[in-house]
């Protein structure tokens, strides 16, 4: 294990769908040199097909400590291209009558925007911010015959060696979560840093940073004192997406709320069933995911009696620094 | 025209960014043996780590500015720019607000539009300099001409127009949201006697119904103020999807202890985190809010103290006319704007203190005790109170009496009405989409009624609209300009007439039908416009002048209305010179005959206020203009220049303007717009503003531009202080310190007693639609609902690529799943959406959020990006209250940003097929 | 090679985990390679065997290569390579070797345009030390490989390595290379300087004779790293 884990939880219930983060990444690291089309932090729309298309039925990872290699590589339309418009021609020039894409777009990064499941009104959806994992058991480390992947011992990061890479996306493959992506310009596989540069002069990752919602709370996970250990380990609210993976995410998440808002019964009264089955919600967060809900809902309750609760503040999060150190 | 890539810095870019790509493809280092050991666990270590340099390299810059971006945006918020080699390369928020005892603090603030703005800068639909129309309007072919030519060609025409047609003809409507942008225009229109439409109207971005109730209607809390609230309710609005940076205040309210309510017709991103989601059939709000003030006067869930002191419920009202109790119903020489309570201790009908027309301006009765209810004879006239005039009214509206409109069942009303009448702290956030129907000018009122009933308006909570501006003294100089008042119309008004929609709106709906529920028909309302006018009103400008030189700034001419190719036909038939200033080729522009390009954000020097945060933001001009860009107060500053240069040289000197007793001198006209000389340079103008302003004042410039924002003083709110140390919290000092509000009566108004309100049985809140939904004609199946999105501010930042491939690539419309089926369309199927009036062609996506009958499509899609250059706002139709028509009444006249008929035009339904 | 030489070399790189499973595999591979594995080099004073399909390649002796799925490597390399022979013939032009490779190939995988493409290729190996008791299976620790990788989307790459997972690019000028595809599949030349820097990989000036291993990737069959056919054991140049 690397001497220290960064880590990260990420709050759905406060996620509002911005994609802020998405453009934070985006317009620091992905907006050229082949990496155009990755989105290294995607939100998407859940339930609902993700980014990349269907990756939870991807493949890879853990199966009882050894490695999966069923796992599928992603081809550029389950990503979708990052494709280009003819302002110029249309605008400027008066050569075409309309502005569109280069080609007809099929799937993008949020193609199934707010879609969900369910009827109107019981409808359900949440949004699923998701980056690299940075996992204790990275699958894409243990694919890469190149030893090109590893842990920085310092922080945990996963990251791939640019120069040792020779593309032969074992890892892409490897990555449950669809999170390694092969730059067509280099012929490497990049993904997720973690935002190291920054991290090394004590600032926090973009998509930390500029969450305008404030879902995001990182830190080092053995720092005791930090809402990581506080979210993950003393309260347990915050779990890992489909920890079944076998990876060891380092990425956690606080469930959504699936009882509100209460659904209606057929003539319109409210019913007492849950808004989003926690079946839904347990595909994803495993089997504590209810307990990590009953917490939640009974600490808010304390506060709508005006009782103190320590969770809720944390999951406030009133400053920068109460929500990442800095 | 040569749209050749030539600028240098790009250049420059360009080749920098290649010689990034180049390291990346190829190792940099040569290869040494002694890197080969295979021998290690990269789970804990790894040998090779000098390549991690490569990344490091990419965060890198050369210096940082500071911007806001502003276009149609309220937020405000503090944005660093990262720049390298002369090019804006990346948007970071500032992130360093500082946090208020125990309220989370505001960073980081700024959304996703703002984390794209140097990347969208850099688009080809971005202008690089002046361009002259070459084919016909809306070809898109253009020549490049020089700004001297383009101001030449303009200043003459200005000239030429006032002196041959009369002044009043050139028309300059404006919204670039930055103070001296804006005020540029402002200042130039009243030193040309221009007009000045009200561009919030036209927007449909007023609240009349709010403005009979209080002044301002538009007015809010500071957003952090939510954080304060135990019940929220979202009516009519989608701040998850319309406020992001805001948004966390209320997800840190139910954290602490708030319920969360959303009303809406379709279950929107606001309503997933909700408490309580209440489906109402859209278009019948009105039915909802009546019922809730049926059930909280049923079960005495009001404060009589508050609504005796606060609110005009108390007033008298005479049984004969259902007029208010006047002074001069006593009195010969009375006033008509001082009112009567019934002093249940001495029995008898007193003055109120408080009103318009009372020398006593204060809320406090001293000793008398106003009843709230109750049938009294006051010298023989027979009165009621207020109150009981709206208690007979509202009693019919039961929730079971209303679910048949609504849609809502009675037991959620009973469970939203249980939460409202135990709330100790409760807020309404209000959106526009309310009074873009018919009924919501009732609705509104119906809401503050909700708000007030319970106490907690100007006490605990607030009725939040969209925003509000702080009090800044000297952007009113910088505008102003003595003796010179300018034009002020009702853009909807002026569209009716130069745009046709008149016409359009009479052919589109039926008149029976319109009979039936409202009362009144398209060619009634056209009848009361010329009524309103000819009383003096509404200003008349639309009907006596036109618009015959139009600068257009900040605004997306057509797409803002209704009945895009309608209403450019017409309008441009009546315009010469149409001159659009924008940073980017809107879909308006393609029209222009000249195209003037502005600064972008990051290269004004300038400031936003918006009072959703008690933060004025900067732009601070992280680089200086590109290309041929001006900013928008050097454009107004170098085109007085040429009126006055023009003037002189053709021995133009003043014309005089008696309409509005006036005059425009135009061989002045650069030293009075600049003030001999004082504000000529954007930070002279900018200095002018800041300093002169009581909330800001001498070294809040320095700091702005230090920090990127400066927090303003007490003296900014306009009705109550800003505090050093809580949220700010309208209406506040009424309730404190009992000052009267700016309303007639001086209390929260309830009841209009105007001649027109009588006729349109519209005294008190109560639904004005009957049968509730909508007046469109009923054989189009779909109710249309096209609400701002989630993906621009308008259409702002709507054309990113990176935004754009966040959605379908191309312009969408929602139906839900069995709406779909039934009209045999497939998810990405191109369709037609239509009806009378128009058409357009967009996607279809699947939706399973919505009503089988709700069309949906979010707004601010450009019109060059639609098949066949249709557009989302070809089949909208609008129509006209004319309860917004109202003046000569205390407060209710016109006024711009605040009342005048608001643009109505959610009532329209529309069709769709397979394309 | 005999089967304990390559167990023993297997087991010298660190892969003692994959050492009995691939033992069977490498046993018959073994057992079933013929005994005299040469290839005539022709040497030639001037001409031009840049093109594959220049003349000159049909006066060179051709030799019939027959090629084994490689030995994994990694538990991430799964699937069999489909390539079963190719015909190798070298030239050495004055201070210049060239090496043809012909082999079928039905499918032309020219370009990595999509993320889960691969590109056809085919490489050569020589040991940096010039001794045949380097093992082929990508050198080890103590006895690097020198690879001339061709790619079929242009790319020819100089690689060292000292065992599995160590491959590096290591810049060559001289490393040429030139493709063309037949009826069946690819012809291919790959050209280098006898002498290189000593960094840049094996020496061939001087040498009478020199081992060589050959490669063949399919790009249509995801055949990438590992997943190749390959000579399980050393082939001659004779100079």
């Amino acid at each position: 294990m690397s001497k220290r884990q960064l880590a990260y939880v990420f709050d759905l219930n406060k996620c509002i769908g911005c994609h802020t983060c998405t453009m934070a990444c985006k317009t620091l690291w992905t907006d050229r040199g082949g990496r155009e089309y990755m989105y290294w932090n995607n939100v998407e729309t859940h339930p609902g097909r993700g980014y990349p298309m269907n990756w939870q039925q991807k493949g890879g990872g853990f199966k009882n400590g050894v490695l999966q290699t069923d796992g599928k590589i992603p081809p550029m339309e389950a990503y979708g291209a990052a494709w280009k418009y003819n302002f110029a021609e249309t605008l400027l020039e008066g050569k075409s009558d309309r502005v569109v894409p280069h080609e007809k777009p099929t799937y993008g990064p949020n193609w199934d925007e707010d879609e969900g499941a369910g009827e109107f009104p019981n409808s359900r959806y949440f949004y699923l911010p998701r980056i690299c994992n940075h996992c204790s058991n990275p699958a894409c480390l243990a694919a890469c015959p190149n030893k090109a992947i590893y842990k920085r011992e310092e922080d945990g990061l996963v990251v791939i060696d640019q120069e040792r890479c020779r593309g032969y996306r074992y890892c892409v493959k490897a990555c449950p979560y669809g999170k390694v992506y092969f730059n067509l310009q280099t012929q490497k596989s990049e993904k997720c840093i973690g935002c190291y540069p920054r991290v090394e002069k004590g600032e926090a990752p973009a998509c930390v940073k500029q969450c305008t919602g404030r879902i995001r709370f990182w830190g080092y996970r053995d720092d005791k004192n930090g809402p990581i250990h506080k979210l993950v380990d003393q309260w347990k609210i915050a779990l890992p997406l489909h920890a079944e993976y076998g990876t060891q995410p380092n990425v956690f998440y606080v469930p959504p709320m699936n009882v509100t808002p209460p659904p209606f019964e057929e003539d319109g009264r409210l019913s007492s069933a849950p808004r989003i089955p926690i079946a839904d919600i347990e595909a994803l967060f495993g089997p504590r995911t209810k307990e990590a809900l009953d917490t939640l809902g009974r600490e808010m309750q304390k506060r709508r009696e005006a009782k103190p609760s320590e969770l809720t503040d944390i999951l406030i999060g009133f400053t920068n620094k109460d929500r990442y150190g800095i | 025209m040569n749209i050749s890539d030539d600028d240098n810095g790009r250049r420059r870019f360009l080749q920098a960014s290649g010689a990034v790509l180049a390291s990346m493809a190829t190792p940099g280092s040569v290869w040494a043996f002694a890197k080969i050991q295979p021998n290690y666990d990269p789970l804990k270590e790894y040998p090779y780590r000098s390549w991690e340099d490569l990344y490091r390299k990419e965060w890198a810059w050369d210096s940082v500015g500071f911007t806001t971006h502003a276009i149609g945006c309220v937020a405000g918020c503090a944005w660093k720019v990262y720049v390298k080699n002369g090019m804006p390369m990346r948007d970071e928020q500032v992130n360093e607000y500082p946090q208020l005892p125990g309220i989370p603090d505001m960073n980081p603030r700024g959304c996703q539009k703002g984390a794209v703005y140097c990347s969208w800068s850099k688009q080809p639909d971005h202008l690089k300099w002046p361009l002259k129309r070459v084919g016909e309007r809306g070809s898109r072919k253009w020549r490049r001409i020089s700004w001297n030519e383009a101001l030449t060609e303009i200043a003459d025409k200005i000239i030429d127009t006032t002196v041959k047609r009369g002044p009043g003809n050139i028309c300059i409507p404006k919204r670039p949201f930055a103070v001296i942008s804006s005020t540029a225009y402002t200042r130039l229109a009243n030193l040309l006697g221009g007009i000045k439409p009200d561009v919030s109207s036209m927007t449909g971005d007023l609240y009349p119904g709010i403005h009979t109730v209080r002044v301002p209607a538009r007015t809010l809390s500071t957003f952090d103020d939510w954080f304060t609230s135990d019940l929220i309710l979202m009516w009519h609005k989608n701040p998850i999807v319309t406020r992001m940076p805001d948004a966390h205040f209320l997800m840190e309210a139910r954290y602490n202890g708030a319920r969360l309510v959303n009303i809406s017709c379709d279950y929107n991103p606001s309503s997933i985190h909700a408490d309580l989601f209440v489906p109402v059939k859209m278009g019948t709000d009105s039915y909802l809010a009546a019922a809730i003030v049926n059930q909280l006067i049923a079960g005495k869930h009001y404060k009589a103290d508050y609504l005796k002191e606060q609110t005009d419920l108390p007033f008298l009202v005479r049984a004969d006319n259902g007029k208010f109790l006047r002074e001069k119903d006593f009195k010969a020489d009375g006033s008509d704007e001082v009112f009567y309570v019934w002093d249940s201790k001495s029995g008898k009908a007193v003055p109120a203190p408080g009103s318009m027309g009372s020398k006593d301006k204060t809320l406090k009765f001293g000793t008398v005790d106003p009843a709230l209810e109750g049938a009294f004879e006051a010298d023989g006239v027979k009165v009621t109170t207020v109150f009981e005039r709206l208690k007979a009214a509202i009693a019919p509206f039961t929730p079971e009496a209303t679910q048949a409109e609504s849609g809502v069942h009675p037991s959620v009303v009973r469970q939203l009405v249980e939460w409202i009448a135990k709330s100790k702290a409760m807020r309404i956030l209000d959106g526009y989409n309310n009074q873009k129907h018919m009924d919501g000018f009732q609705c509104g009122r119906l809401k503050m009624l909700i708000l007030t009933l319970i106490g907690h308006h100007g006490t605990t909570g607030s009725l939040d609209t969209t925003y509000e501006g702080w009090i800044l003294e000297g952007n009113s100089e910088l505008g102003a300009f003595k003796g010179k008042p300018g034009r002020s119309v009702s853009m909807v008004l002026a569209q009716w007439v130069w745009g046709e929609q008149y016409r359009r709106a009479k052919a589109y709906y039926d008149d029976v039908q319109l009979k039936a529920m409202v009362g009144f028909g398209v060619d009634d309302m056209e009848a009361l416009r010329k009524e309103s006018e000819a009383k003096g009103w509404m200003p008349k400008w639309q009907s006596i002048k036109d618009p015959v030189v139009y600068i257009n700034a900040g605004i997306n001419l057509f797409a803002t209305s209704n009945g895009y190719s309608h209403l450019r036909e017409n309008f441009l038939k009546r315009c010469e010179l149409l001159v659009n200033v924008d940073f980017r080729m809107n879909s308006g522009c393609m029209y222009s005959d000249i195209v003037l390009p502005c600064a972008e954000n990051i290269e004004k020097l300038d400031i936003r206020e918006t009072s959703v945060t008690r933060f004025i933001h900067t732009f601070g001009q992280a680089v200086k203009p590109m290309y041929e860009r001006k900013t928008d107060w050097e454009i107004n500053v170098e085109l007085a220049r040429k009126i006055q240069e023009r003037a002189i040289a053709r021995s133009v000197t003043r014309v005089d303007d008696p309409e509005i007793k006036s005059a425009i001198d135009f061989n002045t006209f650069y030293d009075d717009f600049t003030m001999n000389g004082k504000i000529v340079s954007d930070e002279q103008a900018l200095r002018f503003v800041m300093e002169r302003s009581k909330a800001l004042g001498p070294g809040s410039y320095e700091e702005a531009m230090k920090k990127g924002f400066v927090g303003v003083g007490p003296s900014a709110g306009k009705t109550a202080p800003v505090p050093k140390d809580k949220p700010y919290r309208p209406f506040t000092i009424n309730v404190t310190d009992k000052i009267p509000y700016k309303t007639l009566t001086g209390r929260l108004q309830f009841y209009v007693d105007h001649d027109w309100f009588q006729r349109f049985d519209a005294t008190v809140p109560k639904p004005q639609v009957k049968g509730g939904g909508m007046l469109g004609p009923k054989q189009y199946p779909f109710k249309y609902s096209s609400p701002h999105t989630r993906w621009g501010v308008h259409s702002f930042a709507r054309t990113s690529e990176w935004m754009l491939r966040h959605q379908r690539g191309e312009p969408d419309i929602r139906l839900s799943p069995k709406a779909m089926a039934k009209k045999g369309i497939k998810d990405g199927d191109m369709v037609r959406i239509f009806n009378s009036s128009g058409e357009f062609f967009a996607t279809a996506k699947s939706w399973p959020s919505l009503p089988d009958d709700v069309l949906f499509t979010e707004h601010g899609w450009e019109q060059y990006l639609y098949k066949n250059m249709t557009h989302y706002n070809n089949v909208n139709s609008e129509l006209i209250n004319p309860l917004e028509l109202v003046g000569g009444y205390g407060h209710i006249k016109f006024a711009a940003a605040a009342f005048n008929p608001n643009r109505i035009f959610y009532e329209t339904t529309v069709d769709v097929e397979k394309a | 090679m005999n089967n304990s030489t390559l167990m023993k070399q297997l087991a010298a790189i660190g892969m003692v985990a994959l050492t009995a499973a691939t033992a069977s595999l490498a046993a018959s591979a073994a057992l079933a390679a013929p005994t005299a594995k040469t290839i005539q080099v022709m040497s030639v004073k001037d001409g031009d065997a840049a093109s594959p399909q220049a003349a000159i390649w049909e006066k060179a002796p051709a030799a019939q290569v027959a090629l084994q799925p490689a030995f994994p490597g990694h538990s991430s390399i799964v699937g069999t390579p489909v390539t079963e022979k190719l015909v190798a013939q070298a030239i050495c032009l004055g201070d210049q070797l060239y090496v043809k490779l012909a082999w079928i190939d039905r499918t032309a995988n020219t370009v990595i345009g999509d993320t889960n493409k691969f590109a056809d290729g085919a490489a050569v190996q020589f040991p940096v030390n010039g001794k045949s008791t380097t093992t082929p299976f990508m050198g080890d620790a103590n006895n690097a490989v020198n690879v001339w990788q061709w790619r079929a989307d242009g790319r020819t790459q100089n690689l060292l390595a000292k065992g599995f997972s160590t491959a590096m690019t290591v810049p060559s000028e001289g490393l040429k290379s030139a493709s063309v595809r037949t009826d069946s599949g690819w012809a291919v030349v790959l050209s280098r300087p006898l002498k290189v820097k000593p960094d840049e990989g094996a020496n061939l000036l001087g040498k009478s004779t020199m081992p060589i291993a050959f490669a063949a990737w399919d790009g249509e069959n995801e055949e990438r790293d590992g997943l190749k056919a390959v000579t399980l054991e050393w082939w001659q140049l004779r100079f």
